[in-house]
C-alpha cells in the first residue's frame, strides 16, 4: 500500500515534469470538442461548417445548455434533482399557455413562469433539507407530479400560436451573426462559475457536498444551502424552459424525459473537464456542445435520428472511463 | 502448556524501534491480557502475529510447530489463529446467525440455504459462550457486549485454538463488559487460549489469568494476575517516564472563559461543572468509554446533555447549535479527520470554508489573492508540499492534514479552541509544531480544551486537568497534582469497576 505523502510527492512531480498531461486532463473535452468540428468541417466542407449550420447547432442546444446548468447546483451540495426536466416542461406549457391562450403579455408570463419555477425549487429543497427525504426519490416523485401539472395546462396537448414577435426575436435574433441564445448559455455559465468558485455561498455549497459533518462541524447553514440550491435550480429550469417558448413558438407538455437525460450526460460529462472531479459550468457547456456537434454531423451522413442517443451515451461512458483511467494514472487513490 | 510461543520479536519503522525483541508465551486454556500504553507496541506485536507485518527478527511457534518470519495471514489462519477487532466487522442490518454465517458458512440443503439448520448452528456456538442471544435477532439491535460476543463466537470455528481480542472493549460502556467477561470464562472451557490486548487494567482482574505488560517496545514483566495489584500494574505501564512536565510557561488570565454547568446526560451520570480561563489549557481525560469524549461533544456544539448550561465571557450560548458556538468563537479541532475535512477540495478552500477571502480594495473577488493568502499560511507553518494551496487536501499526509485544521480553526480568530484528541496518528514532529501552534493561540489569550485520551500530551500540555471515570469527574488536578501516576489512578479509579461486575 501507498502512502498519501508519496501521492501528493507523485501528482507534484508528474505535474511539474509533463505540463502536457495536466492540461490534456484539464481541457481534453475542449480538444475534442475542436477535433469534432474540424473533423465535420473537413469532411462535409459544403454543408457544415456554414454560418446557417453553426448557428442552428449553437441556438437550438441553448436550451438543454441551461438545463444542464440548472442541474449544477443540487450536485454541489452533493443532492440531485431529477425533476429538472419535467420543471422545463413545465414552464414551457405555463409560458406559452399564459401568452397563446391567455394573452398574458410575455414580459408578466416570464415574471409568473419564474416564479412557479422558484416555488417549484423550494418545495423540492425543503422536502430534501428539511423534511430529510432522499433527494433523488422525492425529485422523481415531484418530476412525475410536475409532468402531472403541464399535462393538465396544456390538456396533454401541444400549443401552438401567435406572439409577440419582439419575444420571438430574444430567441430567434443574432448580433454579428452569433444566435441570441448561445449568448444567454454564455452569461449563464459565467455567472454559475463566479458563484460557485468566487463567492461564499459557493465555497458553502462545494464544502457541504464535499463533506456534510465537516460542513457542520465548521457552522455552516447546511440545510439552508440545501434548499438554496434547489431553489436556483427550480429559477434556471424557468428560464430555460422560457427560452424554449422564446426558440419555438410553442410547447409540448411531454419534453420532460427527453431534456433530462442529455443534461445529465453533459453535467457529467462535463464534470470530467476544465475542473476535473467536479461539477462546473464551463465543463458542462462544452460537453453540450461536443454532443450537440458531433450529433449534428453525424446526421448529415444521413444517420438516422436515434443516433443522438447511441451518441450521447456512448460519450458519457467513454469519458467516464477515461477519467477514471486518468485519475488513477495521476493519484492512485481514485 | 503452552501454545503460542514468541521469541525475541523485533521490528522497526524507518528509525523507529516499535519492538526490541520481546518474549511472549500463551498456554492453552488461559486468558493472557496484553497491557500497555499508545505506543508500547502491542498492535505491533499483534500485527506480527496476524502476519500482517513482518518482523525483522524472532520466531514464532503455535504448538511447538515454528511459523515461518514470512508467513502470511493465511497461514495464520491455518495455524488457528483468529483476531477479533475493535470495531468488530458486523452487519447491523443482518441477523446474528447471517453475520456469524457469513464467516463460518451456512448450512445447505439441496443446494439452498437452510436457515432453520443455520440458526441451530449458531444457537449451539452462542450457548457455548453462555450467552442466551436469539440467532434471529439483528445485529443492530444489540447492545455493544452482546455484538463483542456475536464477533467472538464468529471466530470461534472448530478449527480455533488461539483468539485475539484487540482492544474489543475499547468501546464498552463499562457496566457492560461484565457480561462479556461471563462469556469468555464460558468460551475457554473448550480448550481455546484468548490474548486479551486492553488499556484498561482493572478488566484484568478477575478475567485473565496472566498479564504481559509492555513498555516503549520491550517486555517489562509477565505474571500471574493472582499474585499482582493494581499498583504493581500501574507502575509497569508508566515505568521511569513519570512526571514530565514541560510547555506551561504561559500565564493564565483571571478572567473566565467559558463556564459549563451542571451538565449531564447520557455516558455522563453526575453533573460536570468547569470553567476555563483566557490562555489557560483545560485537559479533559479518561479512558475511553468514561464519558470524556461525550463531555467534549457537548462542549464543541455537536451534542446535548440532558440539563446543564453553557455561558461564554458572560453569555448564554445553546448547547447543540453550531451557529451559537461559532458566533461565540468557539473553533473546533477534531483529531477524527473523516469528519472534519474536505479531502476533494483543495487546500485553500480547506482553510476558508466558510468565507472567500477577498482583498478590500476589488469589487471581483480575486482567487489570486486568497491563492496568496493560503500559500503564505503554508509557508509560515511549514506545510508540505510547499505552494500546496491548489492540491486536494487527500493528497497531504496526515500530519499535515491536521496542522491544516488547526490553522483553519486559528484563521477564525477563535477565543476558545476545542481540541479532541488533536494529535491521534501524528508522529513526534508533528505534534511538536502543533503544541507549538497551540501555544501561540494561548499567549494570545485564547482559551484552550483539550479533550484527549492520551495521558502523556495531558501532562505535558494542561495547567489542568479534570478527570473521568465511570460517567463521573473524578478529580481535577494542577500544578504538581498532575502526574502520571495520579492521572491513571483516577482513570481506573477500582470502585467504578466493581460496580460494574456486580451487574
Amino acid at each position: 500500500m501507498m502512502s498519501v505523502e508519496h501521492h501528493a510527492a507523485e501528482i507534484v512531480t508528474s505535474r511539474s515534469r509533463l505540463p502536457f498531461r495536466g492540461i490534456a486532463t484539464n481541457y481534453g473535452l475542449v480538444l475534442v470538442f475542436a477535433i469534432v468540428v474540424l473533423g465535420f468541417s473537413l469532411a462535409r466542407p459544403e454543408s457544415y461548417p456554414t454560418l446557417i449550420n453553426l448557428q442552428t447547432i449553437a441556438s437550438t442546444s441553448a436550451v438543454l445548455a441551461v438545463l444542464a446548468l440548472a442541474a449544477i447546483p443540487p450536485l454541489v451540495t452533493g443532492q440531485f434533482d431529477l425533476s429538472i426536466g419535467f420543471q422545463l416542461a413545465l414552464a414551457q406549457s405555463i409560458g406559452a399557455a399564459l401568452i397563446i391562450r391567455y394573452g398574458l403579455s410575455p414580459a408578466l408570463a416570464a415574471v409568473i413562469v419564474i416564479a412557479i419555477g422558484l416555488a417549484v425549487g423550494i418545495v423540492n429543497g425543503a422536502l430534501v433539507a428539511y423534511a430529510g427525504l432522499n433527494a433523488f426519490i422525492t425529485t422523481l416523485a415531484t418530476g412525475i407530479l410536475l409532468q402531472g401539472s403541464s399535462q393538465l395546462v396544456t390538456n396533454g396537448e401541444a400549443i401552438y400560436g401567435s406572439m409577440p414577435a419582439w419575444w420571438l426575436a430574444i430567441g430567434r435574433a443574432d448580433i454579428f451573426g452569433i444566435p441570441l441564445p448561445l449568448i444567454y448559455v454564455a452569461l449563464f455559465a459565467t455567472l454559475l462559475w463566479l458563484v460557485l468558485e468566487f463567492t461564499t455561498w459557493g465555497r458553502h455549497c462545494l464544502a457541504i457536498g464535499a463533506n456534510q459533518p465537516a460542513a457542520i462541524l465548521v457552522g455552516l447553514r447546511v440545510r439552508l444551502r440545501i434548499l438554496q440550491s434547489f431553489a436556483v435550480t427550480g429559477v434556471l429550469c424557468a428560464v430555460a424552459g422560457l427560452l424554449s417558448v422564446c426558440i419555438l413558438g410553442s410547447a409540448n407538455p411531454n419534453v420532460g424525459v427527453s431534456y433530462m437525460l442529455p443534461a445529465f450526460a453533459a453535467v457529467f460529462l462535463g464534470a470530467t473537464s476544465i475542473r476535473p472531479g467536479r461539477f462546473n459550468a464551463w465543463g458542462t457547456v462544452i460537453a453540450v456542445y461536443t454532443l450537440a456537434a458531433g450529433i449534428a454531423g453525424l446526421q448529415q451522413f444521413g444517420a438516422p435520428f436515434y443516433i443522438e442517443q447511441f451518441f450521447n451515451g456512448g460519450a458519457l461512458l467513454l469519458a467516464i472511463a477515461l477519467a477514471k483511467w486518468a485519475g488513477r494514472r495521476f493519484n492512485h487513490n481514485s | 502448556m503452552s501454545i503460542l510461543k514468541l521469541h525475541g520479536i523485533q521490528k522497526r519503522y524507518g528509525g523507529a524501534r516499535a519492538l526490541a525483541g520481546v518474549d511472549f508465551e500463551l498456554r492453552r486454556s488461559e486468558v493472557h491480557a496484553l497491557l500497555g500504553g499508545n505506543g508500547a507496541g502491542k498492535s505491533t506485536l499483534i500485527k506480527i502475529l496476524a502476519g500482517v507485518e513482518r518482523a525483522d527478527g524472532g520466531a514464532i511457534a503455535i504448538d511447538g510447530k515454528p511459523l515461518t518470519a514470512r508467513h502470511t495471514p493465511q497461514d495464520a489462519f491455518l495455524a488457528g489463529v483468529r483476531f477479533v477487532h475493535q470495531d468488530l466487522g458486523l452487519f447491523d442490518e443482518l441477523s446474528i446467525a447471517e453475520n456469524v454465517a457469513l464467516e463460518t458458512g451456512y448450512a445447505y440443503r439441496r443446494g439452498l440455504i437452510d436457515f432453520a439448520a443455520t440458526g441451530r448452528r449458531v444457537r449451539d456456538k452462542l450457548a457455548q459462550m453462555d450467552a442466551g442471544l436469539n440467532p434471529k435477532a439483528h445485529v443492530g439491535s444489540l447492545s455493544q457486549a452482546e455484538k463483542v460476543i456475536v464477533a467472538i463466537a464468529r471466530a470461534l470455528d472448530a478449527d480455533a485454538r488461539i483468539v485475539v481480542l484487540d482492544e474489543v472493549t475499547a468501546s464498552l460502556p463499562s457496566p457492560e463488559a461484565a457480561h462479556l467477561h461471563a462469556a469468555l470464562r464460558a468460551a475457554r472451557q473448550r480448550g481455546t487460549s484468548f490474548i486479551f490486548v486492553t488499556h484498561r487494567i482493572e478488566e484484568i482482574f478477575g478475567l485473565c489469568d496472566r498479564v504481559t505488560v509492555l513498555a516503549n517496545g520491550r517486555q517489562v514483566a509477565t505474571d500471574a494476575v493472582d499474585m499482582i495489584d493494581r499498583a504493581t500494574v500501574v507502575r509497569w505501564i508508566v515505568g521511569h517516564d513519570e512526571d514530565v512536565a514541560v510547555g506551561k510557561s504561559i500565564a493564565v488570565g483571571d478572567q473566565k472563559r467559558l463556564v459549563l454547568r451542571g451538565a449531564v446526560g447520557g455516558p455522563i451520570q453526575e453533573p460536570v461543572t468547569l470553567d476555563v480561563r483566557a490562555g489557560e489549557i483545560l485537559g479533559v481525560t479518561g479512558l475511553i468509554g468514561s464519558g470524556y469524549l461525550e463531555l467534549a461533544r457537548w462542549l464543541c456544539g455537536l451534542a446535548m446533555p440532558d440539563a446543564g448550561s453553557l455561558t461564554v465571557d458572560g453569555s448564554l450560548v445553546r448547547f447543540g447549535v453550531r451557529k451559537d458556538f461559532e458566533r461565540a468563537g468557539c473553533q473546533v479541532v477534531p483529531g477524527d479527520r473523516t469528519a472534519a475535512i474536505f479531502a476533494d477540495l483543495t487546500v485553500r478552500e480547506n482553510l476558508f470554508p466558510s468565507r472567500v477571502m477577498r482583498s478590500s480594495n476589488i469589487i471581483l473577488p480575486s482567487l489570486a489573492y486568497e491563492r496568496q493568502a493560503a500559500n503564505a499560511l503554508i509557508k509560515q507553518h511549514a506545510v508540505r508540499p510547499m505552494g500546496c494551496s491548489d492540491l486536494p487536501l487527500r493528497t497531504l499526509s496526515g500530519g499535515n492534514q491536521q496542522k491544516l485544521l488547526f490553522l483553519r480553526a486559528v484563521e477564525q480568530r477563535p477565543r476558545i479552541l476545542i481540541l479532541v484528541d488533536p494529535t491521534a496518528g501524528v508522529d513526534v514532529a508533528g505534534r511538536k509544531d502543533l503544541y507549538d501552534l497551540l501555544h501561540s493561540q494561548t499567549a494570545r489569550g485564547v482559551a484552550v480544551i483539550l479533550a484527549s485520551s492520551d495521558f502523556d500530551e495531558v501532562i505535558a500540555e494542561c495547567h489542568r486537568a479534570i478527570v473521568l471515570s465511570g460517567g463521573r469527574m473524578r478529580a481535577s488536578l494542577s500544578g504538581p497534582e498532575l502526574t502520571a501516576r495520579r492521572l491513571i489512578a483516577e482513570a481506573h479509579r477500582p470502585e467504578d469497576f466493581r460496580r460494574e461486575r456486580q451487574v
